[in-house]
This record gives structure tokens, C-alpha cells and sequence, in this order.
């Protein structure tokens, strides 16, 4: 589940709502894939509708597969219109296609489809282009921003807060992250992250949803509370997957109440991805449910508070500008890392101040762990794994699925064993969520490998999965002593129509069936019995 | 994986930007118009994805100046580059007309009247952003990550000087060997030949659109913003014929047939007895071989013409 199929799920009438604000609309334009964004670059000032094969004629023929990829993101965003025409299948909410301008051009055939980009989105996205840098509205004081954190503490704090609801979710016995002491004393509102990770169905019970209402009602301990399948999913997907998991439970409050509170909430979401990591803005300019939001994204770690002046401001982190960043941020997010240098301060108006900064950053983004943690993962072909960690988190994920062999302060050392994987299959993790976590952040002893996991590591993880699939058992019923060939062959097409054959032997006329369509299939034995007069 | 995003180095003609310099390109845009389409292509092209780095030189025809580095979230500023843009470039202009006045007193080398512009000092833009593009993939490889192809998008708003053929020609060859696709802009009157070629030898992308920069944002939003990956996706109808003249190394002259060094290849525009930059003496004939001179007739020269003396 991420951003893009969360907007694609939503009803017309609640994606139109959504693309009045500018920042949904940049969100949703950067991840769209890079043909998608040429097309809608393209298409950003041509006003009124296009026939649609105009579009059609922009791409290569030997890129057929990445045109019809891009045509299908972006109709199932909304984003490109079906207008006029028969083919307008697609239901543009509110949407009226306007009249061509120019006359004699648009006169359309009506046979042919044409298309139009959505009417809000160009505007808002036209709005970005043409005046970009207006919409980050807000000087700060000089002091203000002399008093913001580093980069380093930034980065800190974001995965402080982030692997702090990662052990939670393990079960460590941790607390959930906290609240920051400068807004406690505000008295803001604390969220409650127990009860998000349980609506998001990665924290629960294993008895059963009866205990689980129980203890929502404020009963029972954190101890009674599992990680489930999903959970573990969760927390071997990029951060960037697990930040948009949380926030799209975070959301749904939203939804539940009105469209404009979901786009209104979304949008002050978003924007904060697209500020500059380290920028403050004063924490009066928001209104008053704004500043509710932010501190629970402050509680998250997506956003940082500190006191200048006297007056609050707060500044988002890399965690935040991981939710905007299409799918090319998955590699960076909020890890502060160990090479960072000191954000110099003042303009730095030369480039080489600039270049050395932008060097620094990118240090901070390399250790950057997928999972918010600085972790360097060496696999070798014994099946051996090493891991260049301090966080308790990647050491947990990882005895998930690796036998552990030693545990030293910066280094986890591990072996890949039959049973180690087997147990984590069990618990619904795939193999291939296996291998891409041990690749997702190789040492830069290894980074160079292709593939980073040893084939035979890999292939071996693959093989124990099929292994646990070869053999399925389901409850079936066999039916025999048919009475004549006709029946025969009628019940097997209609178990065969139904999905619920599973065998059959024309010869002996006997079959076997799902014991789930048994019901299905007696009334229709009898009723095609009756027909043929058996 | 780490990924690294698409880099782009605009160079811009200071020209387009002044009253002077579009006056004599014969297109009635006015320099502010042209300015606020170069301003929403960054913001565009900044838009496309928050890893994408812009890096712009602008330049006359005794300067160049590097006036934004954004280096993807490290930039300093806000997130969209127009503003700081839009600050630094309008001071350029003004330094520049400001430079002009002593000019008309006589002072400058200026042309005084303001009919002929000077060329843009292309040489020097591309160095300077071959340099930059180098010294970033340096840093790139160090922390073992895998660039995309960078690219150079040239804006030039004036004539080519002939006098910067060699140069110019090194820079190409040089973005060619780095892999370094030349995207270009050419809002004069009259075809850009440098440019003609440096598309054509880098892989990249040559317009010179017929309603001058009127519709430049168009165009611009329509081939430049993409990284060449996707672009390859794309159709480009390139079918425009490429100027492959040279300019002579003794004159500067842009000659269709020439004489050429046998040893080194260097081009004259008339018979000579020993080759200026190689010091190898012609013999009785008369000079170095006649044949076809230019970049791409460089190889042909060379086979077909036994050694000198």
C-alpha cells in the first residue's frame, strides 16, 4: 500500500476534493512514473481537450509497455480524463470537460476518445510552476534560524521517535515514542500510538478480537499485544512504505469525517515533505487543528520543535521529506548518519559551500538505513550474515530471520539456517521480502556485487519457501457412479465454471470438487438430472 | 540501491536577458517574458522529482558565473530555485548594463550604436560546466553511487563566434568522451553551428524554434525536462541538417573547403609553408593538402592525404 494506490482507491468525489490543494497535487505528479510525468509536463499549459491518439503519438514504439503503464497511472489517478467521446468510462466526479479552444480544432469525432488533463490539478500544478517558491510562504528571524538543530540532530531525533515505535511494535517492552518535552508543556495532546498501530492491524492479540476489544477499552498491558503478520511485513518494507502505513491509519480519521478534512489534512501532511529538511516555520502560523497535527508528527519524529526567542517553531526532517519523494527516496530516510558534517551557518551563497553541505547531507542519507537505522549488510555465500548496527531494531528484525552468533556493540553477526527462515515464513514474512531486506543496504564492500545477496543465499531463501508450498490440503468431495456420460460431462463444466474442480477422470466418470461448492453442486446434479430425465 | 538524480546544467546567454540583446535577435518578446519562462522551466524541472539537481551558468561574452547550485535537498533556500534565480540573474543583467555605460563613454571595446551583439563565450560555459559536472561525479563515485547521465541544456541568444571554433570544439569532444548529452536552445536569427554539432556528436537534442522565444517554455517543458532515459522513450524528430563547417585556424574564417595539416589536422584557410601549430614544414606542393575541413571530415582528411613534405 502506498501513496499513489491510497489516492487511486479513493472515490472520484474525494480525489477531486483532494487536488484543490497544490501540495496533494505535487505529491501525487512525483509519483506518477517518469513517462507519466513527461506526458503531464507536456500537457501542463494545453489548455482544453486532445484527441487521444495526440498522445499516443509521443511515445517510441519500442516503448509501448512504458506508455500504456503511464496511460493507465494516470487515468487511474484521474489525472488525464476520458472527455466526450464513448470512451469515457472513467468518472470524472465533478468534472466538466471544457469546449476546445480555438473552434475549428476541437471539433472532436464522436467516435474518437479525447482526452483532458483534470482541471484542478493543472491549475494547482500550473501554480507550482509559475510561482513555486511563493507557496512556501514565511520569513523566519534570523535567530530562529540560528537556533535551529543540525542536520545531525535532526537526523537523530527523526530515527530516535521512528525506531522508537519500531521497538514498540516488537515488543521490547519499550515505551511508544513520546511526545517532546517543549510541547508537552503546551499541553498538547499526545497521540496515542498503541492504539494507531492496532487499527492498523500490526499490533494485535493472538486469541482474538474479542480480548483485543477488552483491552482497547483499557484493559490488559502492552504485554498482551503481538506483532502480527502484517506487522511483520511492515517492518521489513523501506521506511518510506512504513511512514505512509502509519500515516494512511493516521488519516482515515479524516476520511471517516468529510472529504474536506481528509484533502485538508493530506495537504498539510504533504507540504511538510516538501519543505527543505531543516528549515523552521514559526509554530503560531498554524491554525489551531494544524498545530494538533504537528505535534503528533512531532511525537512521530517527521517533524522537529525547539524554542527561539521565546516562540515555538518546528522544522520537518528527513523522515518528512521521505513522504513526497516518489519512489526514488526509499534509500534515504531518517537516519542521521555518522560521516555528517555540521551545517555551516549563514548564506552560503559560493558553490563550493554549497557542494560541501550537499556532500554532507548525502554522508547522512548514505547511512540512512531503509528501516531508519544505519545498518551495512555483508551477506556471504556461507550463509553467514554481518551487520554494521547499533540499532536494537535492524538486530531484532534481523533475529527474525537470521540465527544470531554474536552481538557486539556496533556488529551483529549471524548465520542463514533452514530453521531460522522457516520460522519466518511461518509467520507470513516472504522470501522475497527476505532478500530484498538483506540487499536494501549492502556495505560499500559489497555494494558493487550485482546481486548484492549471493545467488545461491537467495535462491536457497526461495527454495525453503516453495519448499512449505508443495503440499496443500484442502476438504474436497468426490463425486462417482454417474449415472450416464451426459451428466458427467455437464457437472464437471459446471464445477470447472464454478473454479471448484480439482480433478477428474473421464474414463471411470468421477471427479472431484471443493467440499465449499458441495451445496451448489448437489442442487445442480439433481435439477440436471431432472432435465435429462435420468 | 542508491540512486542518484537527474543533474542538468543550464548555460544561459546573458543576451536573451537584455533589452540590447533580444532587440537584436529581431523577436519582440520582452527580456522580463523570457526571464519568467526560464524561471518556470527550473521550478518545473525542480518539480519533477526532489532528487533532480539544476546547476545554471550565465554568461555573456567576456564572463561566465555560476548563479544557482542545487544540489537536490541540499540547496539552500527554498525548495523551488525561481526566486534566488530570478535575484541573481536580474543582477548579472544589471551589472552588465551597468558595464555598458563607461562603454558608450568610450572606455570599452563595446561596439558603440548597440546593433551587433557580441558572441557568447560558449568555450568558456562549457568548460566551466564540464568541470562541474566532473568534480560531481567524482563525489558521486566516491560514495560508490551510480549517476545518470548528466546533461548540458545551452540557451544562447546570439551568433556564434567563430573566432572560439577550437575551443569549442574541444569542449564537445570532451562532453562527448564524459558521455555528457548537449541539449540546445538557439533563440537568434540566424542557426548556431557549435551547437549543430554539439547536439548532433553528444546525442543531444538542437532546436532553434521558428516563433523565437515566445514559445520557449513549451518547448522547453516539452523535451528538456526529462532525464534522457525517459526521453529515449519519446519520439524526438530530429531531420534538421547539421552545419559541420569549421573555421580556420590562421583567420577564424568558417570555410567549406580548406587546407589541412597532415600531421596534426589543423585547418587553414589558404596555403602556408610550415603548419602554425605543429611546426611540420610542407614540402614543394605548396602547403598542406586541400580537402574537406570540419569535425566530421577530420577522419576523410586524413586517409585520403599522404604525409606531408
Amino acid at each position: 500500500m502506498d501513496f499513489t494506490a491510497y489516492i487511486s482507491g479513493l472515490t472520484p468525489d474525494k480525489r477531486t476534493r483532494l487536488y484543490r490543494s497544490p501540495w496533494t497535487c505535487l505529491a501525487v505528479f512525483r509519483n506518477l512514473p517518469p513517462l507519466a510525468r513527461a506526458y503531464v509536463m507536456r500537457l501542463l499549459f494545453l489548455p482544453g481537450t486532445f484527441p487521444a491518439d495526440y498522445v499516443d503519438s509521443w511515445c517510441r514504439p519500442s516503448a509501448a509497455s512504458a506508455h500504456k503503464a503511464a496511460l493507465t497511472a494516470l487515468t487511474g489517478l484521474d489525472v488525464l480524463l476520458a472527455a466526450g467521446g464513448g470512451g469515457g468510462g472513467e468518472g470524472g466526479g465533478g468534472w466538466q470537460p471544457v469546449p476546445p479552444a480555438g473552434g475549428g480544432a476541437g471539433a472532436v469525432p464522436t467516435q474518437k476518445r479525447s482526452w483532458g488533463l483534470h482541471q484542478d490539478f493543472r491549475a494547482q500544478l500550473q501554480t507550482v510552476v509559475c510561482s513555486g517558491a511563493l507557496l512556501m510562504s514565511g520569513d523566519v528571524p534570523q535567530a530562529a534560524a540560528a537556533a535551529a538543530p543540525s542536520l545531525d540532530e535532526l537526523g537523530e531525533w527523526a530515527a530516535g521517535q521512528w525506531e522508537a515505535l519500531q521497538l514498540f511494535l516488537l515488543g521490547g517492552g519499550t515505551k511508544p515514542p513520546q511526545l517532546p518535552q517543549i510541547l508537552r508543556s503546551h499541553s498538547f495532546s499526545e497521540l496515542d500510538v498503541r492504539g494507531l498501530l492496532v487499527e492498523a492491524g500490526l499490533l494485535g492479540f493472538p486469541e482474538g478480537p474479542a480480548a483485543a476489544a477488552a483491552v482497547r477499552r483499557g484493559g490488559g498491558g502492552p504485554g498482551g499485544l503481538a506483532v502480527t503478520r502484517k506487522g511483520f511485513h511492515f517492518l521489513l518494507q523501506p521506511s518510506d512504505r512504513q511512514l505512509w502505513a502509519v500515516l494512511r491509519e493516521y488519516v482515515s480519521g479524516a476520511e471517516a469525517s468529510s472529504p474536506d478534512e481528509l484533502a485538508s489534512t493530506l495537504s498539510f501532511l504533504l507540504q511538510l515533505g516538501f519543505r527543505r529538511v531543516g528549515q523552521p516555520c514559526a509554530w503560531a502560523e498554524l491554525r489551531p487543528p494544524e498545530q494538533r497535527m504537528a505535534a503528533h508528527m512531532a511525537q512521530l519524529g517527521l517533524l522537529a520543535v525547539f524554542v527561539a526567542d521565546g516562540s515555538l517553531y518546528y522544522t520537518p526532517t528527513r523522515l518528512a521529506a521521505s513522504l513526497c519523494g516518489g519512489g526514488a527516496a526509499a534509500g534515504g530516510a531518517g537516519g542521521g548518519g555518522p560521516g555528517g558534517k555540521h551545517q555551516e551557518g549563514g548564506r552560503a551563497a559560493a558553490a563550493a559551500a554549497a557542494a560541501t553541505r550537499a556532500a554532507a547531507l548525502e554522508a547522512a542519507e548514505a547511512g540512512g538505513g531503509a528501516a531508519g537505522s544505519d545498518a551495512y549488510i555483508i551477506v556471504e555465500s556461507n550463509y553467514r550474515v554481518y551487520a554494521y548496527t547499533r540499532s536494537p531494531v535492524t538486530t531484532a528484525v534481523l533475529e527474525l530471520f537470521v540465527k544470531r552468533e554474536a552481538l557486539l556493540p556496533n556488529l551483529f553477526v549471524g548465520a542463514i539456517r533452514r530453521d531460522s527462515i522457516l520460522g519466518a515464513l511461518s509467520r507470513g514474512i516472504t522470501a522475497e521480502e527476505l532478500v530484498a531486506y538483506l540487499g536494501a543496504r549492502p556495505h560499500p564492500a559489497v555494494a558493487s556485487r550485482s546481486p548484492v545477496v549471493p545467488e545461491v543465499v537467495s535462491d536457497q531463501i526461495r527454495l525453503w519457501e516453495a519448499s512449505l508450498h508443495r503440499l496443500r490440503a484442502d476438504a474436497a468431495v468426490l463425486y462417482d457412479n454417474m449415472e450416464s456420460r451426459a451428466l458427467y460431462d455437464k457437472a464437471v463444466t459446471h464445477a470447472r465454471e464454478a473454479g471448484t474442480l480439482l480433478w477428474d477422470e473421464p474414463p471411470k466418470m468421477r471427479f472431484a470438487a471443493l467440499e465449499a461448492g458441495h451445496e451448489a453442486m448437489k442442487n445442480f446434479i439433481v435439477k440436471a438430472k431432472s432435465d435429462l430425465k435420468l | 540501491m542508491a540512486e542518484e538524480g537527474d543533474l542538468l546544467v543550464v548555460l544561459l546567454d546573458l543576451a536573451l536577458l537584455s533589452e540590447e540583446g533580444v532587440g537584436a535577435g529581431g523577436q519582440a518578446v520582452a527580456p522580463a517574458d523570457v526571464l519568467a519562462q526560464l524561471l518556470a522551466f527550473a521550478n518545473a524541472y525542480t518539480m519533477l522529482s526532489s532528487h533532480n539537481r539544476l546547476a545554471v551558468y550565465a554568461g555573456s561574452h567576456d564572463m561566465c558565473q555560476l548563479v544557482h547550485l542545487g544540489l537536490g535537498e541540499g540547496s539552500s533556500g527554498s525548495v523551488f530555485p525561481a526566486a534566488s534565480l530570478h535575484a541573481k540573474l536580474g543582477e548579472l543583467v544589471r551589472k552588465a548594463e551597468g558595464g555598458h555605460e563607461p562603454g558608450a563613454n568610450g572606455t570599452a571595446p563595446h561596439p558603440a550604436g548597440g546593433g551587433r551583439v557580441q558572441p557568447f563565450a560558449l568555450s568558456g560555459a562549457l568548460s566551466r560546466a564540464l568541470c562541474l559536472i566532473h568534480r560531481l561525479q567524482q563525489q558521486a563515485a566516491a560514495r560508490g553511487r551510480v549517476r545518470c547521465c548528466p546533461r548540458l541544456l545551452v540557451l544562447q541568444g546570439s551568433r556564434d563566434g567563430s573566432a572560439q571554433y577550437i575551443p569549442v570544439m574541444n569542449s564537445i569532444f570532451s562532453a562527448q568522451r564524459a558521455q555528457v548529452v548537449i541539449d540546445a536552445v538557439v533563440l537568434a536569427p540566424e542557426d548556431s553551428s557549435f551547437l549543430q554539432q554539439a547536439a548532433n556528436l553528444t546525442g543531444g537534442l538542437y532546436f532553434r524554434p521558428p516563433r523565437g522565444p515566445g514559445g520557449l517554455l513549451g518547448l522547453l517543458l516539452a523535451h528538456f525536462v526529462t532525464d534522457t532515459a525517459t526521453r529515449a522513450q519519446m519520439d524526438a524528430e530530429q531531420s534538421l541538417g547539421v552545419d559541420f563547417r569549421a573555421s580556420c585556424f590562421c583567420h577564424k574564417y568558417v570555410i567549406e573547403t580548406g587546407f589541412v595539416c597532415s600531421v596534426c589536422l589543423s585547418i587553414f584557410c589558404q596555403p602556408c609553408r610550415a603548419c602554425t601549430t605543429c611546426g611540420t614544414a610542407f614540402g614543394a606542393g605548396g602547403g598542406p593538402h586541400r580537402g574537406g575541413a570540419g569535425a566530421a571530415g577530420h577522419g576523410a582528411a586524413h586517409a585520403t592525404e599522404d604525409g606531408a613534405g
